[in-house]
């Protein structure tokens, strides 16, 4: 009762002009940015945080947790025409999505893209306004210990930021953690690695520091680049709600709704991951497995819903715990620091109206995102043969004026180009830089539980490990964190007995 | 990054990793003062942390690189669309090889004048020159295409946010005064 209540809050405080006109913005924006390849999620919330400043904080994040929630949706488009993902999260829809489309049929996959990305999305939201609650009501009960063991389990998530380079990641964590520490002691106000630099008192901002390493590397990268190429942007007739549709992959997207979901809430997996188990778990509930990979509507109705539920339902540790499940959410915890809130359990009691607000504006999105993504492809796509020449100095402006605004500094602009400089070279070693936000993010949340929890206990080192609750998290961090790292080590160890088993 | 070595042409890249560790570690020594605190609790303990993380990943990083050293590089496999594979082959179109540095110089020069010039002046003849910098070749286009970011712009941050942007010195303070 308590939560139909709450919920209904939410929907009342939505229902204003001026936050369903952000919020129908908010949506066309986080399409654009799903479609235009090398403009992605985080980077389309980096770019548009800075308009948030002078915004109340529910307008903000309507704005931009509907951008990153629509971003994913849009992602399908060029995975589908040009086998050129939108978004990592789209990079399974290719697999069958362009294999359709070289078949002539293009504007059924795209129908069939729209249909499941929303219908995943609808199912995680669902999902969140039932599971947020009692995770933070849980979590109320939490001291210092267990907020540093969340932290902790919040860096772990690591290796599904790595893309496959575990070590570079938890350098990339250590490298945050490292910038994050600069300026003031938050215990002692010492002066920490400033070096006499007056402007680095205060520490580095995270804004233009994620500008820097998110937008500012993708400009310089299609510098060098061709601009005027031109995309052939024929597709036929878009088919969404067709019995044929509904028929053949109906029970396939709800299935992969649900798995994409679990698969998001779990810290550490993340969207990417549900789309890769939403196809793979297509291909195995369906009898005839013959067309996957030439062109089944079933393999793009897979990963689509599944990364769709997986980019909602990893809000779900957002919100209730406040450890991220993407590079993107880690921004979003970026952002809601900036606002002055502190998401995890206590945001859910003092700010109930606020955070369902936000649910309901990420529910209504893609009800409108799926009614309106038809008529809107024909927009988005047209916007794919805007020559780069004319977005890049876009970019490249909303990005100085983002950085600058932030505390009137030109110190900053400086900042951000440094950082952009440092993503580009990171950018060429594949370096996955979505770690450094992490560390920069969770690492003084780690920090001030950590001193905070040994000031509590006298200095006592085992107060982590005395309390069940800290002990379970800081195991689960540690297995999450070992895995990837001892996994090839144990094929390794595997491999030469089971060949030998084969010989005897 | 590859030297050339004894003939053979060894990648440094991993040891840069790590090199980049022990700099960061002796930064924090130089940088955090020493405190009478108990090591956990003292200011330099967190940033002491994080940079042996950082050393501890560089030595894995170098380590992993020099045991497959002699060994054939994987096949690509595993995602079908790597982020790697795909930088590769967009850096195949690579058309002006030293355009980013360009880039930079132009940002780090625009930097440099802003408090001079002020926003409007300074963002107008910078995203002229991006703009063709980056491959617009027709002057109308990348005058209206500048000439409409920094309207855009100075109305959204200048007049509707109150954002302070700068106005910079002497004439150039009436130039930014008709703006905002």
């Amino acid at each position: 009762m308590e939560l139909l209540s709450s919920v209904a809050e939410g929907f009342s405080a939505l229902l204003s002009l001026e936050n369903l006109l952000i919020l129908f913005l908010a949506t066309l924006v986080g399409l654009l940015g799903g479609v235009i390849p090398g403009v992605s999620g985080p980077m389309m919330v980096v770019v548009f945080l800075p308009i948030t400043y002078a915004f109340e904080p529910t307008q903000a994040f309507i704005l931009l947790t509907v951008i990153y929630a629509a971003s994913v949706y849009g992602g399908m488009v060029t995975a589908i025409l040009f086998r050129a993902p939108g978004t990592p999260e789209s990079s399974m829809t290719v697999l069958d999505g362009y294999a359709m489309a070289q078949k002539g049929q293009a504007g059924r996959a795209l129908g069939v893209g729209i249909l499941a990305s929303g219908t995943g999305a609808i199912i995680a939201t669902l999902a969140m306004i039932l599971l947020t609650p009692p995770l933070a009501a849980l979590a109320m009960n939490f001291s210092s210990a267990e907020f540093f063991a969340i932290a902790l389990l919040g860096l772990s998530i690591v290796a599904s930021l790595s893309s496959g380079q575990v070590s570079k990641g938890i350098f990339g964590v250590g490298f945050g953690m490292l910038l994050a520490t600069i300026g003031n002691d938050p215990m002692t106000a010492t002066q920490r690695m400033t070096f006499d630099v007056a402007d680095l008192g205060a520490g580095l901002e995270l804004i233009p520091v994620m500008i820097g390493l998110f937008a500012i590397p993708e400009v310089l990268r299609r510098s060098r680049l061709d601009t005027k190429i031109k995309f052939n942007t024929a597709y036929g007739k878009v088919e969404v709600w067709s019995r044929r549709n509904l028929r053949s992959v109906g029970p396939t997207m709800g299935r992969s709704g649900v798995i994409g979901t679990g698969i998001g809430i779990l810290p550490g997996a993340g969207a990417v991951t549900a789309a890769i188990l939403g196809y793979t778990q297509a291909v195995r509930f369906s009898r005839d497995k013959s067309q996957f990979g030439k062109g089944d509507p079933r393999g793009v109705a897979g990963p689509e819903s599944a990364n769709n539920a997986g980019a909602v339902g990893s809000l779900v540790p957002l919100f209730a715990l406040g450890i991220p499940g993407s590079a993107t959410t880690a921004i979003l915890i970026g952002a809601f620091i900036l606002h002055g809130f502190q998401p995890g359990p206590n945001l859910m009691t003092t700010q109930s109206t606020f955070v369902y607000t936000i649910f309901a504006a990420i529910l209504v999105a893609n009800i409108l995102a799926l009614i309106f993504a038809k008529p809107l492809i024909r927009v988005l796509i047209n916007v794919l043969n805007i020559p780069y020449a004319l977005l890049g100095p876009a970019i490249v402006i909303f990005c100085i004026i983002g950085s600058y605004s932030l505390r009137n500094s030109v110190f900053d602009v400086w900042v951000m180009l440094l950082f952009g400089i440092i993503g580009y070279i990171l950018m060429k070693y594949n370096f996955p830089v979505g770690t450094i936000v992490l560390g920069f993010v969770l690492g003084p949340i780690a920090e001030s539980s950590f001193r905070r929890a040994l000031m509590m206990s006298g200095g006592d080192v085992t107060v982590f490990f005395t309390r069940p609750i800290s002990l379970t998290i800081i195991l689960i961090a540690v297995a999450i964190l070992v895995y990837p790292l001892l996994k090839p080590l144990a094929l390794q160890v595997l491999k030469p007995k089971a060949s030998t088993g084969l010989d005897a | 990054m590859k030297l050339t070595l004894s003939g053979r042409r060894v990648s440094i890249e991993p040891l840069v990793w790590l090199g980049i560790g022990v700099a960061a570690f002796a930064a924090v020594f130089a940088g955090v003062p020493s405190s009478t605190a108990t090591a956990l609790q003292t200011p330099r303990f967190w940033p002491a942390a994080a940079a042996i993380i950082m050393i501890i990943a560089g030595l894995i990083i170098s380590l992993s690189a020099l045991r497959h050293r002699q060994q054939p590089a994987p096949e690509a496999g595993g995602q079908p669309f790597s982020s790697a594979q795909e930088s590769h082959e967009l850096d195949s179109e690579v058309l002006r090889k030293h355009n980013h540095l360009l880039l930079i110089v132009i940002i780090a020069g625009y930097v440099a004048v802003l408090p001079y010039l002020g926003y409007v002046v300074a963002t107008l003849v910078m995203a002229w020159v991006l703009a063709w910098t980056i491959g617009v070749r027709k002057v109308l286009s990348a005058t209206l295409a500048s000439i409409t970011y920094v309207a855009l712009t100075t109305v959204i941050f200048g007049v509707l946010m109150n954002v302070p942007l700068p106005r910079g010195r002497g004439p150039f303070v009436d130039i930014s005064a008709f703006f905002f």
